[in-house]
């Protein structure tokens, strides 16, 4: 008996169970960031594909805002993606506007505002991505 | 007993969880950190958090002592730093509002993955260099041998490399620097690295016998140190994407650029680590 106590007193303190619950959770982090990594480099590496849809149009104090939403439901990120929209007013004349979004992370959308002075029907709007480039 | 010992634990989760911050904040709030978290290649980011996750083990292993109960508790002191790593990058990053539930999965994890190793190396120093200073200030650490000099280095050099590296200014500052000045930043790289190894390293150091001659130190720490601050400044270039369709010359001027702070870092490695 008094051998079994003097080799416990060798062994090594008790690791708490906090220490366990805080290295499973990284653990748990570890396996879970490199796994999804691992998915997202066979899966998901397609190219960028980049596409604008016209949202709400609005007076402001000075003109018309049209809300815009970007979108990449490619893979990859779209970088200086740039916009524009174009507007035919009743006299024939045209109005274009433009917006530039730095980054758009694939499977991913940012949005913005276009301005114009005249107010855009929205039958006579056509909006389009004119260039991204890769980050 | 137990909840002693929990409790204890837990003040010095909090002191990593400090440490964490405190060595991480500038990362978070650099935006090409952000940038870099989704349009750097996958690939590099699942290698980088590879070679991260080595790294926080070795740390781990050599800031401990060469007579401690080995490898446990140094696997899980680095598995529980990179929980932290990950858990306070989250949080900074939601509150910086970086972290948006609109953003993509991907986004979202490239983001929280690459802060968490540097946030990781954070929580593990400041465990050791907040924490109490015990009876172990005689014991043998397991730093004091010549890998553990070299590893420390190469910990040294990423950490501090890294604070600057995803920065615009590294491309920048190579740019505007003529073949001349980069050839100048260089040895300036070299003696401050030889300098504070003179300094840093030796100081205090009753174990290593007084035959070190310049030359001997010279070579086996303060070149050594350089050649490992060049070899962590090309992987981080590499990593993010830097060194893609640039030429030599470019090359050769961003790594001179860069291996100014990784040769600070690999110098004053023993004063963190």
């Amino acid at each position: 008996m008094s051998d079994m106590t003097a080799s416990e007193q060798q062994k090594p303190p008790k690791t708490p169970a906090l220490e366990w619950i805080a290295s499973s959770i990284g653990a748990i982090f570890a396996v879970g960031l490199i796994s999804f990594l691992t998915w997202d480099i066979f899966v998901a590496a397609e190219p960028a594909d980049v596409s604008a849809q016209p949202g709400v149009i609005e007076q402001a104090s000075q003109g018309y805002t049209l809300g815009i939403v970007v979108q990449n439901t490619g893979g990859l990120t779209a970088a200086e993606v740039e916009v524009e929209g174009r507007v035919t007013t009743v006299d024939g004349t045209e109005e274009t506007s433009q917006a530039t979004f730095d980054y758009l992370p694939g499977k991913s959308e940012r949005r913005g505002t276009l301005m114009f002075q005249t107010e855009p029907d929205p039958a006579q709007l056509r909006l389009r991505v004119v260039s991204y480039r890769e980050p | 007993m137990i909840n002693r010992h929990n409790s204890e634990y837990a003040r010095e989760l909090a002191r990593a969880a400090g440490g964490c911050i405190l060595f991480a904040f500038p990362l978070q709030m650099t935006m090409e950190m952000w940038w870099l978290g989704f349009f750097m290649e996958r690939e590099r980011l699942l290698i980088f958090m590879i070679v991260g996750f080595a790294l926080l083990l070795g740390l781990s292993y050599y800031s401990g002592f060469a007579r401690d109960q080995p490898l446990k508790d140094d696997i899980l002191d680095a598995f529980s730093a990179f929980g932290l790593g990950v858990i306070i990058s989250a949080i900074m990053l939601l509150i910086f509002n970086v972290l948006a539930t609109e953003h993509s999965l991907r986004e979202i994890i490239g983001k929280v993955a690459l802060q968490s190793i540097p946030a990781g190396m954070g929580a593990i120093l400041a465990r050791k260099q907040l924490g109490v200073a015990d009876e172990g200030e005689e014991r043998q650490r397991r730093i004091d041998s010549y890998a553990g000099e070299l590893f420390a280095m190469t910990g040294g050099a990423i950490f501090i490399a890294f604070n600057v590296a995803p920065t615009d200014e590294i491309s920048l500052i190579s740019h505007l620097m003529t073949p001349w000045h980069s050839v100048i930043l260089c040895l300036i790289s070299l003696l401050l690295l030889h300098a504070l190894v003179y300094g840093v390293e030796l100081a205090g150091q009753a174990q290593w016998p007084e035959g070190h001659g310049f030359l001997s130190v010279f070579f086996r720490f303060s070149l050594a140190g350089y050649g490992v601050a060049v070899a962590v400044s090309l992987y981080i270039l590499w990593s993010f994407g830097r060194l893609d369709g640039t030429g030599w010359n470019e090359i050769a001027a961003m790594l001179a650029v860069l291996a100014f702070p990784a040769s600070i870092g690999a110098a004053t490695a023993r004063l963190v680590i």
